[in-house]
């Protein structure tokens, strides 16, 4: 069962390998190239996580396209005139 | 709205996902369907599922699509030459990996130094090598250099003996390891199986050291002429059909030694955008005007003909004072075969000259392996400069030109290989005189029609079973050259050494030799290949590209079984 999981990863981590071309590089030379994706994929995940849901929200409200919440009319259109993120 | 932004997504999308499906086409088998930007769709042609029997005669043409009954749609001559395009992620992705091969071939430069020897007190001294040349030998050549300059240890046949290397520091130095590998050889250029080390041609070979020497000593012009070799001049013109022919001790040599004594300044050449190193280095010698016209291309061809007459030489406007169109005969990296009959209609409208250079060709094409003038059914007399050599479908080496008497006669006189190479040795030529009255049958056995017939049902099974596999292959179905592409870098590499790991031997070409974006890996087929063993090359070449991504192809898979005796005539 494992070695079907490690046989899996290995397979697409050879693909990943092979398309990128760090097939043929050194191996400090691969650790450095993968660190560096590594880096870029935590800080953009990190963005996303922290910044989206709340800009989301906002970009839809401003061409009004969300759903009226329940009351809250005076709340969308504080929205709409300020942007800064208000604690719940 | 709605349905505007699902049309600019829609691409957005399909962009994002071709990064991705090209990794992921990398790994997914495909079964009898065509994927075409990530959306599968079955096979369809004109909008209804049909069936085809292709009738492929040997000559050049394909006489008839013959359809199962219940299709309506004409018949069309179809091209026996695939050229597909590349798929446009797999173009980014090799794009990108070569730069970053570049970016840390910088980086390496900046905090290691490499371990060449150095150029030392060139101060004030122009450099002796080329920088980008030298970065890229040292930077992106090396990583996989234990890929080519393999010794072998056995005459190069069907199978070929391989010394195994192995490298402490990837790539700069190797050592042997004492053992050696038997590998099927899909890389010699052994296209009717003469490179043999036991028979009648290596017999005789050893007979003629005896009589005549292991050398001739001496260029042609002196004492260099002995009467095998004026045998084998009559014997390749008899071959080709043809009045007179001079032999030359090398191939590359005779095209680059040749050409500087049959055009000088003045002269216009059109010469074809993938024609050979030799070729493209004795017109350089020669000094005469070189005009590129586009691959196989006909019409571009004609172009530049007709505007060499109505222009004229570009300062002075008079009339060239030959045009020379130089083409091969089969094009070793691409696969092709020159559309000649073309070629010669062009040449007798606009009056120009011919050379052939029939390196891969002679020997491998045709019924009666006349070479590319016996394939397509011309005149041979029709061809001016008809050049060869002897070194592929011959098992031995050296070069020649036949045509008229007249022009042998100058070249006999005027050429510099003529004048200061030295002539062929014995027991080569008595190679090639036995190997050549075995191709024409002069023997008395049928030796020579089973090794063309061989080869011709090789060719034809190994690029079916290829192209039914879905990967992409260049070049004509009947050349018994293969390239298969491959595309990026790390894919050259990755293939030939899995491929050796098998025990198959092959040859992967990059760039400087083939453009940047088109690695490829090149089979040779041979006459010495039995079914056996192209059976299991064609398993383990399956393999591969399921493990490692080879199926580029976007063409519609024809779904009929290939056998080995298909149709021949």
């Amino acid at each position: 069962m494992i070695d079907k999981i490690l046989k899996f990863l290995s397979y697409w981590y050879l693909q990943y390998e092979l398309v990128t071309c760090l097939y043929v590089f050194e191996p400090w030379e691969k650790k450095l190239l993968n660190g560096i994706i590594v880096i870029i994929i935590a800080l953009v995940s990190y963005s996303t996580y922290a910044y989206l849901p709340h800009y989301t929200v906002s970009l839809l409200s401003h061409f009004n396209l969300l759903n009226p919440e329940t009351g809250d009319y005076q709340h969308q259109i504080a929205h709409v005139h300020g942007s800064s993120p208000r604690a719940y | 709205m709605l349905r505007l932004a699902s049309l600019v997504i829609r691409p957005l999308i399909a962009l994002v996902g071709a990064v991705i499906l090209n990794m992921a086409g990398n790994g997914i088998e495909r079964k009898n369907c065509v994927v075409r930007n990530g959306i599968h769709i079955t096979k369809q042609l004109n909008g209804k599922q049909r069936k085809f029997n292709h009738e492929i005669f040997q000559n050049g043409t394909i006489k008839e699509a013959k359809e199962m009954p219940n299709s309506t749609t004409k018949r069309k001559r179809r091209s026996k030459e695939s050229f597909e395009k590349v798929p446009l992620c797999t173009a980014i992705m090799t794009y990108l990996g070569f730069y970053l091969l570049m970016f840390l071939g910088y980086i390496n430069r900046l905090f290691f130094t490499p371990k060449v020897a150095k150029e030392r007190n060139r101060e004030g001294y122009a450099p002796l090598y080329d920088r980008f040349e030298s970065f890229y030998l040292q930077y992106v050549y090396r990583r996989v250099r234990d890929c080519w300059n393999r010794p072998i240890c056995s005459v190069p046949g069907a199978e070929v003996v391989l010394k195994d290397r192995m490298t402490p520091d990837y790539g700069w130095t190797f050592q042997f390891t004492g053992t050696t590998t038997k590998c099927l050889n899909l890389g010699s250029y052994n296209y009717l199986g003469f490179a043999e080390a036991t028979g009648p041609c290596a017999s005789s070979a050893a007979q003629a050291i005896q009589e005549y020497g292991c050398a001739s000593c001496s260029p042609v012009q002196e004492f260099g002429t002995h009467p095998l070799v004026v045998e084998l001049e009559k014997l390749t013109a008899e071959f080709l059909g043809v009045e007179d022919s001079i032999v030359f001790g090398m191939g590359f040599g005779t095209n680059s030694l040749n050409l500087p004594s049959l055009i000088s300044q003045g002269c216009l050449v059109l010469s074809d955008e993938k024609n050979h190193a030799s070729l493209i280095l004795g017109l350089r010698l020669s000094g005469a005007t070189i005009r590129v016209f586009k691959h196989n291309n006909m019409k571009d061809l004609e172009k530049h003909l007709k505007d060499a007459i109505v222009k004229g030489q570009p300062k002075t406007r008079r009339p060239w004072r030959k045009i020379l169109i130089v083409v091969e005969g089969v094009y070793s990296m691409e696969g092709s075969i020159v559309k000649l009959p073309e070629v010669l209609e062009l040449k007798k409208k606009y009056k120009a000259y011919v050379y052939l250079d029939e390196a891969h060709s002679i020997g491998a094409l045709g019924e009666k392996g006349r070479g590319v003038v016996d394939y397509y059914g011309c005149n041979p007399k029709d061809v001016d400069i008809l050049m060869g050599t002897f070194t592929k479908s011959f098992g031995s080496a050296g070069g020649y030109i036949a045509g008229s008497k007249h022009l042998i006669d100058y070249l006999r006189v005027n050429s510099h290989a003529a004048c200061y190479a030295s002539s062929m040795s014995p027991p080569i030529v008595m190679q090639i005189l036995t190997s050549m009255s075995i191709i024409m049958g002069k023997d008395g056995s049928l030796e020579g029609e089973r090794r063309i017939r061989q080869l011709a049902q090789n060719t034809r099974y190994f690029r079916r079973r290829l192209k039914k596999m879905g990967v992409i292959v260049y070049g004509n179905e009947d050349s018994p050259v293969v390239p298969l592409l491959v595309y990026m870098f790390s894919k050259i590499g990755a293939v030939v050494r899995t491929l050796l790991e098998r025990k198959i031997a092959t040859v992967g070409v990059g760039f400087p030799a083939t453009p940047l974006m088109e690695g490829r890996i090149r089979f040779c087929l041979s006459a010495a290949h039995t079914r056996e063993q192209l059976d299991m090359a064609l398993d383990v070449l399956e393999e591969m590209a399921s493990l490692l991504g080879l199926r580029y192809s976007q063409l519609p898979i024809p779904d009929d079984e290939v056998a080995y005796d298909d149709e021949l005539e």
